[in-house]
């Protein structure tokens, strides 16, 4: 299964290819913002995104948008830190499909990734 | 902001050493002093905060504890850039949970982050900085907290 990882801290980005190393996804895309999410999408139609919400140039919720405009069938896992529920719900209606809230650790991660493509296999 | 406020910046650092590192920080007690620049350490994200509550949030800590928690996220500092894009993510992620008390309205800019200790540090609110110390793997850092209601 195909996976795009966007978030603007190269630490996160990292720590989840880490976390998925040995796991069921192949990471074809790693963009830092939205626009670069975008234009990477484009490229490597993933299965699965996991995005960052806060991120400079293009945010998550922005770019959740512009990525239904392309194509509505990916999965979207948002990882943000902003816990509220306005903005999980906010995610939701533009059309995530679930919502990890940082911090995370490796549990946390499979088991979001686990329940956004269970239907999947 | 009243003290009890600070109990969601408490509970978020100490959340964030213990999810991503699996090891425990203690906490101190909070204290309000009247500068931030002794506070300030080898590498510091701020959080420039909009809404219903104005003012910055800082996390600042040493070169040292911070290749430690990549070391225990099972990362490698290979750069300084990576130390300054963990202190923006730490200070990122405690502003972005305290949504959860404060609400939508709480919010929060991408992280700036700095290396080193600059001359004179300046806050908005100098009645209000609240310092929260954070000892983690023998090391201290400091999260700083200056927020006024809007």
């Amino acid at each position: 299964m195909k996976l795009m990882v966007v978030d603007d801290s190269m630490v996160i980005r990292e720590k989840i290819a880490l976390i998925l190393e040995h796991e069921e996804f192949e990471i074809v895309g790693s963009a830092q913002n939205g626009i670069e999410a975008v234009e990477q999408y484009k490229e490597f139609k993933p299965d699965v995104m996991t995005l960052d919400i806060t991120m400079p140039l293009m945010d998550g919720l922005e770019t959740i948008e512009a990525i239904m405009d392309i194509d509505d069938s990916v999965r979207i896992l948002v990882i943000s830190a902003l816990s509220d529920k306005g903005t999980l719900i906010q995610a939701m209606k533009l059309g995530a499909h679930g919502f990890l809230c940082k911090p995370f650790n490796d549990a946390d991660l499979g088991e979001a990734l686990e329940e956004l493509v269970e239907d999947l296999h | 902001m009243q003290a009890d406020d600070l109990a969601v910046f408490v509970d978020g650092i100490s959340n964030y050493f213990s999810s991503t590192t699996g090891i425990d920080a203690t906490v101190g007690t909070p204290f309000l002093s009247k500068e931030v620049n002794s506070y300030i350490s080898d590498f510091t994200g701020v959080i420039g905060i909009s809404g219903n509550r104005k003012g910055s949030i800082f996390f600042s800590a040493p070169k040292r504890m911070l290749m430690h928690v990549l070391s225990g996220m099972g990362l490698i500092a290979t750069k300084d850039a990576k130390l300054m894009d963990l202190v923006g993510e730490i200070s990122n992620t405690v502003s972005g949970n305290a949504r959860a008390v404060f609400g939508q309205d709480f919010n929060i800019s991408v992280p700036v982050t700095i290396q080193g200790k600059p001359e004179n540090m300046q806050v908005s609110d100098v009645a209000n900085i609240y310092v929260i110390p954070i000892e983690w793997n023998q090391q201290r850092a400091n999260l700083i907290v200056n927020l006024l209601e809007s």
